[in-house]
């Protein structure tokens, strides 16, 4: 994690080696979204499960006319997700739970198609983050953890998205996906303000999540 | 007496002209001494909220091991979406009433956010992922929004609205510094920082 964080921050570094005129800082965007996420293999079913927001933020850096490097976060939060089941190492729970999703992505973005005023862009490139579950009851739970306690699974994968943004790069409407493998769990003990970690379980199953965002972004300078 | 005299002086102020954000040029020695006010600010805060945490976790083997280390934290939505959105934003905010063009306050806000990560809270803890990218970026955005509002609230007609809008963006004041000094007074009763606003 340490070196692509200090890619990124260098590639960000870059368009600050001068001050001069033809020089063109990165944009920073935000957007909002609606979120569909699948967690090992729990789709959106009802239309509770999709009742979510996400929140995103984008920095691009425009080489040229026709290619970008961004980094990209996406923060969704969906309030109740009913009946969650996640396992790990052959135990499982099952309940009802808020799902918290934050994925981090560095992506290389192509202009490819051309419309009236408007662009086709693909943006492809490595991502790493978090889910969280905090379960508000149990339905079915092989192990020790309790409604106090928070689930947070971290993932790496990759974050493909198709881009409709106008001539002038100010707004875009995005269908973004990831494609995220599981790394490792951990649970938190949210019962005081320290947020204990009480175990981390690095031998968590290399379950796959997916997640699809609908993001309506604005460049804010 | 004096400090509620001051408080009392400062609410009943009034702005004697509309307030813009002029964006400035700047040299390295300028960049050193915001960046050093905030790194400050940052120090400061740490010291005053985080005394408890310090005095159980701090130490400096470890600060030498975890330096430059990143790790996803184990803080709750709240702290990492709004807490550390609301002080990327003041920071932002700082920066662009130091007169910064937008893309260098978010430039600098990132870095501020980095050296506190790397540099102060790294005495305790290793440096989070999440609240070196959540603080600049959404603090940013969140700073772009409360600049304008700000703004139009504090030209507004309205005494509350202008008040209100000094509330939510305090570092304004820095906009139109001329209008606004410190003094600090020291007496063998005690102290106090004399701070002025021209009516």
């Amino acid at each position: 994690m340490k070196y692509t964080f200090v890619f990124a921050f260098f590639l960000y570094l870059f368009p600050f080696k001068s001050d001069a005129a033809t020089v063109e800082y990165p944009k920073l965007y935000f957007a909002i979204g609606i979120p569909m996420v699948e967690i090992q293999e729990n789709k959106p079913e009802i239309p509770e499960d999709y009742l979510g927001l996400n929140i995103g933020s984008k920095l691009q850096y425009n080489f040229d006319e026709e290619n970008s490097m961004n980094i990209v976060i996406d923060a969704s939060y969906t309030p109740n997700r009913r009946d969650m089941k996640i396992s790990n190492d052959g135990a499982d729970i099952k309940g009802d739970t808020s799902l918290l999703v934050s994925f981090y992505a560095l992506t290389y973005m192509r202009k490819i198609a051309k419309f009236p005023n408007h662009n086709l862009w693909l943006s492809l490139g490595p991502a790493m983050g978090l889910y969280t579950l905090d379960y508000n009851n149990f339905e079915t739970n092989d192990t020790d953890i309790t409604e106090v306690n928070r689930i947070r699974v971290r993932n790496h994968g990759y974050r493909i998205a198709l881009q409709y943004m106008d001539e002038a790069r100010r707004r875009f409407i995005e269908l973004a996906y990831y494609r995220m493998t599981e790394e490792s769990l951990t649970v938190i003990d949210d019962s005081s303000l320290d947020a204990t970690s009480i175990r981390e379980d690095h031998s968590v199953d290399r379950r796959s999540n997916r997640a699809i965002f609908v993001n309506f972004g604005f460049r804010l300078f | 007496m004096k400090k509620i005299a001051l408080f009392i002086l400062f609410a009943f102020s009034t702005q004697t002209q509309a307030l813009e954000y002029i964006n400035k040029s700047h040299d390295l020695s300028d960049i050193a001494v915001d960046q050093g006010v905030v790194f400050l600010g940052h120090t400061i805060g740490y010291l005053a909220t985080q005394s408890d945490t310090i005095r159980e976790e701090g130490s400096w083997e470890d600060y030498k091991d975890r330096l430059l280390t990143f790790e996803f934290d184990n803080d709750n939505t709240a702290w990492n979406f709004v807490g550390h959105t609301y002080t990327g934003a003041q920071v932002y905010l700082y920066y662009r009433a130091r007169g910064y063009v937008e893309s260098k306050a978010f430039f600098y806000s990132f870095l501020s956010s980095l050296y506190f990560e790397v540099f102060i809270e790294n005495y305790t803890e290793n440096a989070s992922f999440q609240d070196t990218f959540h603080t600049p970026f959404f603090g940013s955005s969140l700073g772009y929004v409360m600049e304008r509002v700000s703004v139009n609230l504090i030209n507004s007609e309205s005494t509350f609205n202008y008040y209100l809008g000094r509330l939510i963006n305090p570092f304004s004041y820095l906009v139109d510094s001329k209008d606004v000094s410190f003094t600090p007074y020291i007496d063998n009763k005690g102290y106090a920082l004399l701070w002025s606003v021209r009516i």
